[in-house]
């Protein structure tokens, strides 16, 4: 039922903003600039510009550990520092249709972004690749008098601001299929944005999806779709800013946020092909907010920001939206699942470098009444600075400490069962030698030479099964270089 | 080019000086709550005041579903899912039914499956100190500890020492991978042939008979000297070498195959070194170094949970002296830590009361599992109806097998006098090695009335999960029912409702519990005479007597009196003209001692009396 209220927004808005104009029938004609039709019937006939861009994230490291093997992140909360990440890399597609002399004005974006992982053909040998498509859909925009409309649909990473040195989006990120739309205006003191958005997903697990064989109407089998259950998730974000200068090159921002989540109930079979489990319906939602300040009047502290984020969600959608629920309670529900964290991110850009921070605390309870190991408190602080040398060469260090607390033994097998007696903790030393076309804590691409320390405690040494020799390694090594880039990037 | 200026910014200071504070502040901010061990602490007062209760389990309720590892509760042999958890979520109906001490699984983690079979049971360890993942972590098994205390309920752990799963297998063969070999044509003695004779020879490396000079290798050319072990590599069945490492020691077994069935059963060389059937290889506890180990894990576990006690699992198949070892080295480790009065009983499945007994001579066990009660008098005379002189019988050659003096250090009354091994067998109608009682014999009647019995008897009674709720599963794996599933917390049923009325009227009645156990009447007689079927005995403590009768027939109501055959009533020890008063019946029934000092108690088929003076 909420879907139907949802189109029933989105109808009115598209009707309120683009009135008359967008309810008339047109003929398109795209052509690749902004031309005239010349044809006697040129004024039945419409204009429409277009304009491609390609954009990319991407970063490619290679690195050793000083012993023989490939460097590894070592981490030991759920999003520990980049230094050490792995490659990624985002190709992005985007064309915009445009009619200019249309009013209100209005655009359309289709945008496709490939993501490659870091199985990169010249490491593995193996001519394959896993390619996922991180970004499938198309915008409109009306740019009216009084207020801007937008809409889009399809498949999205649809979020707002991140913890860069974490590579963490603490509040507002959704892996949706769906489709919303915003609305843009003028308050008196900056501007305001409002924004929902619905989507659904069915995970490719049997908590969600489960095919079958069944005996074929002749011979042999065909498959059966026994269980599909999708997870409904409505989003509402709302954005005020208050700008400090007529510009806005200095403001503050609020942001509120929230989500609820909705999985219908469902019955999947057992292994044994024939018994019957009923999958309880569950549900969830999350609630948080953003403070933000920024600096770009350029002014001693040109480029400069921060950002504190706070976030609470509970039941379903404590595990994510992509998450299959663990720890769940006694009715194999996620009820009573809760995730309460707290973050910040800022730069501070000065003419002769910059710092970075990036942090965040957490509190996580599975919705099992008993504390296990899967219940944790974590928190990490990373901070990260450059000096230029000069305006290509940015010399800089990085310095962070994890740690993270399980609020029940981890199944450790060793020592007579002890469980530990310490919270897992890494504390990681970086040095960084920056290479890129100007300063600026985010100028991209950025070449990076790249050596890190990570002391393990003893605790966090035990995380690796005894089988995994970095076990035994109370301090690991990473040097390596790499090489960061985003441009035109819908998502970054 | 622009050159970095030479002053650091105070902006930068300032940010790393926050850094660390925050840092070190979050470090000592996290430090892992629940891992202590707890202090270890006496529960009991008399262990003849407890009734156990049996719980397998994989099967008594489900309480946490995020351990259903392999979970398929359509199969009897697979995982079903129940926990310590569940233990904890039922501990309201354990409470109501009135059992005071749990006796749970072998806490440790086991081998997953094993030829199609899963190890839900607990008896195939793999690590012998750590917590069974299927069951729970350690806190949770010292919170089940902690809230059955609170109730005053004890938990008893099921201890293995024998053997570890089927974790390697022999190779015979020298060809470094598992086989089994078909030897021989089968030709007869052929005289055309010099009177050769090929015989087949089925031969499995997993599991081949008994050799008393150790397994042997083998090829075409003949035998190459003792065939070398080889642990298995099956990390999805966590069949992967035992632990702790000291385990992985191929000298720590005897490796001479499995005990040749049946007939290897009477020699105790094979049954104490041979490979128990389905492959779980003997550890040779004859080494000084194994029973150190085995002392320490298992007084590990105790100072671990605090648990009250121990059953033993397979305690025939360890060399004798192992007990007199193990015991008093457990018993004087945790009696330091403040754990007195920790019990011990053993498994020795057997029906001979003189291998029973054995293990409770002085220096070893407290108790031990009496299994030829549990077949001549609730199979015998409960369940097919024979004469309860036998029971006599039985308790006459008790202090003949069973020890008589109580084991140094061992348990106590709450006076602190020790309780010798022959006042505290553990008495049982059926477990989980064996068919339940309804399944043998089909006669709830039979049950209450053997219930009614095991309640009021001397020793410490044992209660079977599901009893009390008429489960009646044949053999392994029929009776390990899965308690949920079945609806097995029904707290009105009518044997439900018995169970629990004994065990109150127990309760109350210290010498039911403590009490001595004098036979005042049992009947050689089956039919339909008088006194068919009676058992009667008195149990007095501190002054007080309970007279108990109990009528095992299921034909006709019974008397404690022999008059129709020309003899008398029964004599007891109460005055004369002293009025008995049934109080189970709870309805007034009475019954008085006559002048001479006897008495005549009829009873209703199956059914029993607890009398006394009112």
């Amino acid at each position: 039922m909420k879907s139907h209220w949802i189109i029933a927004l989105l109808s009115s808005l598209f009707l309120l903003v683009a009135g008359p104009a967008a309810a008339t029938e047109v003929e398109l004609n795209p052509v690749d600039d902004v031309e005239e039709a010349e044809d006697d019937d040129a004024e039945d006939e419409v204009s429409v510009g277009s304009e491609f861009r390609f954009g990319s994230y991407g970063r490619v490291r290679t690195a050793t550990d000083l012993r023989g093997h490939t460097a590894r992140p070592v981490n030991v909360v759920s999003f520990g520092s980049r230094i050490d990440e792995r490659s990624y890399a985002e190709l992005e597609f985007q064309q915009r249709f445009f009619r200019p002399e249309e009013e209100p004005d209005f655009s359309t974006d289709i945008v496709a972004t490939l993501g490659f992982l870091d199985d990169l053909f010249h490491t593995t040998g193996d001519f394959d690749q896993s390619i996922a498509i991180r970004n499938l859909y198309a915008t409109g925009v009306w740019h009216g008098q009084a207020l801007d409309v937008d809409i889009w649909a399809g498949s999205r990473m649809y979020r707002g601001d991140d913890i860069y040195l974490l590579d963490f989006w603490p509040l507002d990120n959704i892996n949706t299929v769906g489709g919303g739309a915003g609305v843009t205006f003028d308050a008196p003191v900056g501007p305001t944005n409002l924004r929902v958005h619905g989507g659904a997903n069915r995970l490719d697990h049997e908590f969600q999806q489960q095919i079958v064989d069944v005996p074929g109407l002749e011979f042999g089998t065909e498959e059966v779709v026994f269980l599909d259950r999708q997870r409904l998730i409505f989003s509402g974000r709302g954005e005020q800013q208050l700008w400090l200068d007529d510009e806005g090159n200095r403001g503050l921002k609020a942001v509120l946020y929230g989500e609820s989540h909705h999985l219908p109930e469902g019955v999947r079979r057992l292994d044994d092909g024939t018994t019957e489990e009923q999958l309880p319906a569950d549900s969830g939602w999350l609630f948080g907010g953003q403070l933000g300040v920024w600096e770009a009047s350029g002014g001693f502290f040109d480029g400069s920001f921060a950002n504190v984020f706070l976030r609470y969600s509970a039941n379903l959608a404590a595990y994510g939206e992509l998450g299959i629920p663990f720890g769940v309670n006694v009715d194999e529900t996620a009820q009573g699942a809760s995730d309460l964290l707290g973050g910040m991110a800022g730069t501070v850009e000065t003419p002769y470098g910059n710092a970075t921070v990036g942090t965040y605390l957490r509190s996580f309870n599975t919705a099992y009444e008993v504390d296990t190991h899967r219940d944790y408190r974590e928190a990490i602080i990373a901070t990260r600075m450059h000096g230029y040398l000069t305006d290509h060469i940015h010399p800089g260090v990085e310095v962070s400490h994890q740690v993270r607390s399980p609020q029940g033994p981890y199944p450790e097998t060793e020592d007579y069962g002890r469980p530990q007696q310490q919270a897992p903790t890494v504390t990681k030393l970086s040095l960084l030698s920056a290479f890129g076309l100007e300063p600026g804590a985010y100028s991209r691409p950025q070449f990076r030479a790249i050596y890190t320390a990570s002391f393990l405690n003893e605790s966090a040494q035990l995380l690796y099964r005894p089988e995994d020799r970095r076990r035994d390694l109370d301090v690991q090594h990473y040097l390596g270089v790499m090489v960061e880039w985003w441009f035109n990037s819908a998502s970054y | 080019m622009r050159l970095f200026a030479n002053r650091i910014p105070l902006v930068r200071t300032a940010m790393l000086s926050a850094f660390l504070v925050v840092s070190v502040a979050l470090s000592s901010c996290f430090d892992v709550p629940y891992t202590d061990a707890p202090e270890l602490s006496v529960e009991v007062d008399d262990w003849r005041d407890e009734v156990i209760y049996q719980i397998v389990t994989d099967r008594f309720e489900n309480g946490n579903p995020n351990l259903d590892y392999r979970v398929d509760t359509t199969s009897l042999t697979a995982w079903h899912g129940g926990d310590w958890q569940g233990i904890i979520d039922r501990l309201d109906y354990l409470e109501e039914l009135g059992v005071t001490a749990l006796w749970i699984s072998p806490p440790f983690q086991v081998v997953e499956e094993d030829a199609g079979i899963a190890g839900y049971h607990g008896y195939w360890p793999q690590n012998f100190v750590r917590a069974n993942p299927h069951f729970g972590d350690l806190p949770t098994l010292r919170r089940l500890v902690d809230e059955a205390h609170d109730r005053d309920m004890k938990i008893l752990l099921d201890v293995i020492v024998n053997h570890i799963g089927q974790l390697f297998y022999y190779d015979i063969n020298l060809n470094g991978q598992p086989d089994e070999h078909v030897e021989g044509s089968g030709m007869v003695y052929d005289e055309e042939f010099g009177g050769m004779q090929s015989e087949v020879l089925r031969t499995t490396e997993w599991d081949p008979d008994y050799d008393p000079r150790g397994i042997q290798s083998r090829t075409s050319l003949g035998e190459s000297g003792p065939a070398p072990i080889i642990w298995t590599d099956m990390p999805e069945l966590n069949r992967v070498p035992p632990k702790p490492e000291v385990f992985q020691n191929p000298e720590w077994y005897h490796r001479r195959g499995r005990v040749v069935t049946p007939w290897g059963w009477d020699f105790r060389d094979m049954v104490e070194t041979g490979d128990f059937p389905g492959g779980l290889k003997a550890i040779d506890t004859t080494l000084p170094e194994v029973r150190d180990e085995m002392v320490d894990i298992w007084a590990w576990w105790i100072e671990e949970t605090n648990a009250d006690g121990f059953r033993i699992d397979t305690v025939k198949h360890v060399e004798k002296d192992f007990w007199a070892e193990f015991a008093p080295r457990i018993r004087e480790r945790l009696a330091e830590q403040g754990k007195e009065n920790f019990m011990m009983f053993g498994e020795i499945f057997d029906g001979g009361d003189d291998v029973i007994g054995r293990y409770t001579a002085p220096g070893k066990l407290d108790s031990a599992f009496y299994f030829s009660h549990k077949f001549q008098v609730f199979d015998d005379v409960f369940g097919r109806g024979e004469a309860t002189s036998n029971i006599e019988t039985l308790f006459e050659q008790r202090p003949d097998n069973y020890g008589t003096t109580p084991q140094p250090g061992g348990i106590t009354d709450s006076d602190g006098n020790g309780i010798a091994p022959v006042d505290a067998l553990v008495n049982f109608i059926d477990n989980h090695d064996v068919a339940r009682f309804l399944f043998d014999f089909d006669d709830v009647d039979a049950l209450r009335a053997s219930l009614f019995y095991l309640l009021t008897m001397d020793g410490i009674p044992c209660i079977y999960y599901g009893t009390e709720q008429d489960f009646d599963g044949g053999n392994d794996p029929a009776n390990r029912e899965n308690m949920w599933l079945a609806d097995g917390f029904d707290t009105e049923s009518e044997t439900f409702q018995h169970t629990r009325r004994l065990i109150e009227l127990r309760k109350q009645l210290a010498p039911l519990r403590r009490g001595d156990f004098q036979i005042r009447w049992a009947s050689e007689r089956t039919g339909d005479e008088q006194d068919a079927g009676i058992i009667a005995f008195e149990r007095t403590y501190d002054g007080e007597t309970v007279l108990v009768v109990v009528n095992a027939n299921a034909e006709h109501s019974s008397e404690t009196s022999a008059t129709s055959l020309g003899g008398g009533a029964m004599p007891v020890s109460f005055s004369a003209d002293t009025e008995l008063v049934d109080i189970f019946a709870d309805d007034g029934t009475s019954f008085s001692v006559d002048g001479s000092g006897e008495v005549t108690i009829d009873v209703p088929p199956q059914s029993g009396r607890i009398l006394v003076e009112q």
